[in-house]
Formats: C-alpha cells, structure tokens, sequence
C-alpha cells in the first residue's frame, strides 16, 4: 500500500469515527424526544430560553456554509477532470472538496452535540 | 453517457446548495421574526422535530456504514468509490434534516410574520344576507 492508501484509508477512518459519535448523539436526542412525547419538556426549555435558543440555532449556520463550499469544490474537480496530483488547479479543488466534507462532518456532531447537552436532563 | 464520477459531483452539489438555501432563508426570516415564534412552532409540530432528527440520524448511520466499509475495502484498493454512493446518501438526508428544521416546506397556512395579527376580510354577502351592489 503506497502513501495514497494510507492517506485515503485515515481520512475514512477519522469520518467513520465520526459517524459514530453523530449516531449515538441524534439517537439519543431521538429517544430524549420520543420519551417525553406526551408533555415535550425539552422543547418546552427551548420555549422558556429563546435567547439561548436563537444562540444554538445559530451554530447550524456553519456546517450550512462549509457543506455549500464541500459541493462546489466537488463539482469544480469533477467538470476540471480526472484527479492528477501535478496540476495545482485539480489538485486544490480535491483537497478542499475533502477538507470542507471532513469539517461538515465534525461541525454538525459537534451542533448535535450542544443540542444533546441541552436536553441529557430530560433522558 | 455520463460517468458516475460526474453525477456524483452534480448531485452532491445540487443537494448542498439547497441545503444552504434553506437555511440563509430560515436565517434571514428568523432575523427579522420573533423568535418565539419559530420556537412555538416547532413546540406544536414537535412530530416535524423529531422527523429532522431522525433524517439526522440516518444520515450518520449512513456516513458510519459507508466509511467503515470504505475502510475496509481501501486495505485492498484504495481507489475505491464506494464513498462516493455514501456521500450521496449523507448529503440527502442531511438536506431532509435542514428542510424540515427549518419548516419551510411544506408552507403552512399563517406566514411567520412575527405576530402581526392579519386583518380579517368581512365576506359581505354572508353576514348581510343581502345582494351587494
């Protein structure tokens, strides 16, 4: 295995990883909310602290933009061409395709994340 | 006929640029509204929040999936493009999340307008009983 394969397989490895915890987070706020159908108490402590509230939606606001800049790398080095290394252009698009996909992921575990802790109280 | 690497990339932009869509419109709404009023609203259509965040979750359940075989098969080939079918997968449902978040579609009934009560139009010819002219 060369270093492209090594490269290629950490990369998947990190974002399989990171699946993992977004899982456990959104099945967890899942469960929080399906348990307490009858009275909503944790969207009724969203009700009571808008302004904490407003605060929390607002984190939603970055993985909106890097997942936007994830789709138009991607379609920048698919129109381009095949992927070749010597090519700055191509090259560039790849590897911020790849770093702005990475960074969706991570922010919206770490948004689910704030969400989960607001409501562990309820669970 | 297309190669799959280019449907790849038209789908996944198209799904991420929606995605963005909504939420700078939910933003812009959410800005010049109450807040109390999104916040009411996903209080009475709490089934429309937990469908967001089922959306969610499958979403992360499919990047888990995907990248821990994308894994496994890199050990033996690591130009594999399975990642590519898993990626389409993330980027829809996480598409599915943001639009039911929001609540922008499908539109309801009353528009967010921050509470301003709307004028009632009087039907004439019910509550006169009589012909207008």
């Amino acid at each position: 295995m060369d270093i492209y394969g090594v490269v290629v397989m950490s990369v998947f490895a990190i974002l399989a990883a990171v699946g993992m915890i977004g899982t456990y987070l959104s099945s967890q706020i899942i469960r929080i909310l399906i348990k307490h159908r009858k009275d909503n108490a944790p969207l009724t402590a969203f009700l009571l602290n808008p302004e904490s509230s407003k605060h929390e939606i607002k984190w939603f606001l970055f993985p909106a933009v890097t997942v936007l800049l994830t789709g138009v790398f991607t379609l920048a080095q698919k129109l381009l061409g095949p992927i070749s290394f010597t090519n700055p252009l191509i090259a560039g698009t790849f590897l911020l395709a790849y770093i702005f996909g990475i960074l969706t992921a991570i922010l919206v575990v770490y948004v689910v994340y704030r969400w989960y802790k607001k409501m562990k109280r309820f669970a | 006929m297309m190669s799959f690497d280019l449907i790849y990339g038209i789908t996944t932009s198209i799904f991420n640029f929606i995605t963005f869509i909504f939420f700078i419109v939910f933003w812009m709404k959410l800005k010049k509204m109450d807040i109390n009023v999104f916040l009411a609203r996903i209080f009475l259509k709490a089934d429309r929040f937990i469908a967001a965040f089922f959306a969610l979750w499958i979403a992360e359940i499919s990047l888990t999936i995907g990248y821990i075989v994308a894994t496994l098969m890199a050990i033996w080939n690591p130009y594999t493009l399975i990642w590519e079918y898993t990626n389409i997968s993330v980027f829809f449902f996480l598409m599915v999340f943001f639009i039911l978040f929001t609540g922008l579609y499908p539109r309801r009934r009353h528009k967010m307008n921050g509470g301003t009560p709307v004028q009632p139009q009087p039907s004439q010819s019910v509550q006169t009983g009589e012909k207008q002219q």
